[in-house]
Order: structure tokens, then C-alpha cells, then sequence
């Protein structure tokens, strides 16, 4: 990132989650290896399978994070998380095997700053007092991701196994006794 | 005379057998990097390109509207129940116990 664009992402990412924890100066050291990114609305990120190398902010407008769905032989990209300013996406790219699991598409025109992995990699290298911040954050995204969904799929099989149950128990009750 | 050429022996096989053991073990950290450079992550990532990406850009001319339609207002219905879900569990991912998880939706999905 350009040392004019340093102080309008300063301002808008400093107080954002993923860099609580960190000192303002290591705040401009992370922000200064990435490159911003403008999105027009409707376009994607990044898709589900791609290479992940990048790691992402939200700067300006909002994202969609979408799973693919099958209808009638077509795919269709269901929301299924949507990230604002300040919002970090893409942690794909600091996890093996570094490909996206669900696709980004701005909903509005955005703008994203992208951290390339290997740079991230070598600012860690020389800074672990940033390393350690910065991924106990990402932690938290990924744990919450991770805690969500588990929760949803867990709702939906409770689902299953009662509307299983009240299907059986109403087969027994129509076929009467004997 | 014939101690100092044995001096001078001496010391060219002893500067020798520096250089040598030196070189020897620069070429085997070089090798051992090598190793290490194959199997960092970038190599599996290229070697994983060929696979495929999931997404597949929909087709939407090859249907007829009524059908587009009904998948529109469903797709729809699946996203309002995802955030629905979401907002239900999001309570868990705070306080996880077994009652935040099974907060009672106020619709159902239901396929039929």
C-alpha cells in the first residue's frame, strides 16, 4: 500500500477487530504490506476452490460469503455470512491447504485490502509480538466460523431425528395395534 | 629447511581439510533447503491447480421462468432461514449451553 493511501486505512482499520491487539506502529507495518482493492457490486472476490494466497479487509461496502446449491442442474450461490468494514475475510490463506471454502461477492460497490500470505509470512518472521496478535485474532474468526456452523448443522440434525420420530410414531399409530 | 616444508605440509592439509569440511557443509544445508523448499505449501498449492475450481457459473437462459421463478423464491426461503438459524446461534457461539442451541426458530423450513 502507497504511504498516501496509509492514513484513510489507518483510520477506518485501526479500530477494527482483527488489529485490537496490536500497537499502532505494527498496525502501519501489517497495513503497509497490503493492497487495496476495489470491487464493483456483484463482483467476486474469490471462489469456492480457488488458491487461497490472499487473506482480506473490508475497507468499504459489504461482502457476501456464499455456498454453492444445486437447483434444477444449475448453481446458485446461497448467503450464508455477510462481512462488513472493518471485517476480515479469507482466512483460507493462512491454513493449509490454502483454497477458499465458500465464495466472496461484493453486494455493493467495495473495497477490500489484500494481505498476500507470503508477505504476511515474512512480516511475522521479523515481528512476533504481530505474529501472535494477529493470528489469535484470526483464531477467533476461524473458531466462530467453526462454532456457528457447528451449531447449525447440529439444530438441523435434531431436526431430522425428531421428524423421524413423529414419522414413526405416527406410522405405528395409522397401522393401530396388532 | 625440511621442518618448514613439513610445516607447510601440515598446514596446506589442515587449510585444505577446512575448505573441504566448509564446502561440504554448505552443499548439504543447500540440499537440506532444497528438501524443505519442495515441501513448503506453494508447491502443493501449484500442484493442486489442476483440480478444478466448485463453482459453476448458472445457466439461467436454459429454464423456463416459472421454474427460475419458484428457484428465485426458494433460494430466497433458504437464505432467510440461513440468517434466521444464524441470529438463533449466534447466542451459543457467546454462551454455548444445550439450551442457546436449541432456541426455538419461529418458521421452519419445510420442503413441501
Amino acid at each position: 500500500m502507497s504511504p498516501a493511501e496509509l492514513p484513510r486505512t489507518e483510520q477506518v482499520l485501526g479500530r477494527a477487530d482483527l488489529f485490537r491487539d496490536l500497537a499502532r506502529d505494527d498496525v502501519r507495518d501489517v497495513l503497509a504490506t497490503g493492497r487495496a482493492r476495489p470491487l464493483d457490486a456483484g463482483r467476486y472476490l474469490f471462489l469456492l476452490g480457488d488458491n487461497a494466497d490472499e487473506f482480506f479487509v473490508v475497507l468499504a461496502g459489504r461482502l457476501d460469503l456464499c455456498l454453492p446449491i444445486t437447483l434444477h442442474g444449475t448453481v446458485k450461490d446461497v448467503r450464508v455470512e455477510s462481512v462488513g468494514v472493518g471485517q476480515a475475510l479469507g482466512w483460507s490463506a493462512l491454513v493449509r491447504p490454502y483454497r477458499f471454502t465458500l465464495s466472496a461477492r461484493a453486494t455493493e460497490p467495495s473495497e477490500v485490502i489484500a494481505f498476500a500470505r507470503v508477505d504476511l509470512q515474512d512480516l511475522f518472521e521479523t515481528h512476533p509480538a504481530i505474529r501472535f496478535a494477529f493470528l489469535t485474532r484470526v483464531s477467533e474468526v476461524v473458531g466462530t466460523r467453526l462454532v456457528t456452523f457447528q451449531a447449525l448443522w447440529v439444530r438441523e440434525l435434531q431436526r431430522a431425528v425428531e421428524s423421524e420420530a413423529q414419522r414413526r410414531s405416527s406410522g405405528e399409530a395409522a397401522g393401530g395395534p396388532g | 629447511m625440511e621442518a618448514a616444508i613439513v610445516f607447510g605440509l601440515v598446514l596446506a592439509f589442515l587449510f585444505g581439510g577446512m575448505t573441504l569440511a566448509l564446502v561440504m557443509g554448505y552443499l548439504s544445508t543447500e540440499e537440506a533447503r532444497a528438501r524443505k523448499q519442495a515441501q513448503r505449501p506453494g508447491h502443493m498449492v501449484r500442484a493442486a491447480e489442476a483440480i478444478p475450481s466448485f463453482f459453476v457459473k448458472p445457466d439461467q437462459g436454459a429454464l423456463p421462468p416459472e421454474i427460475r421463478e419458484f428457484d428465485e423464491a426458494l433460494l430466497a426461503r433458504i437464505e432467510s432461514h440461513i440468517r434466521e438459524e444464524q441470529a438463533l446461534v449466534s447466542e451459543f457461539v457467546e454462551y454455548p449451553s444445550v439450551h442457546s442451541l436449541y432456541r426455538q426458530a419461529p418458521h421452519e423450513l419445510r420442503a413441501h
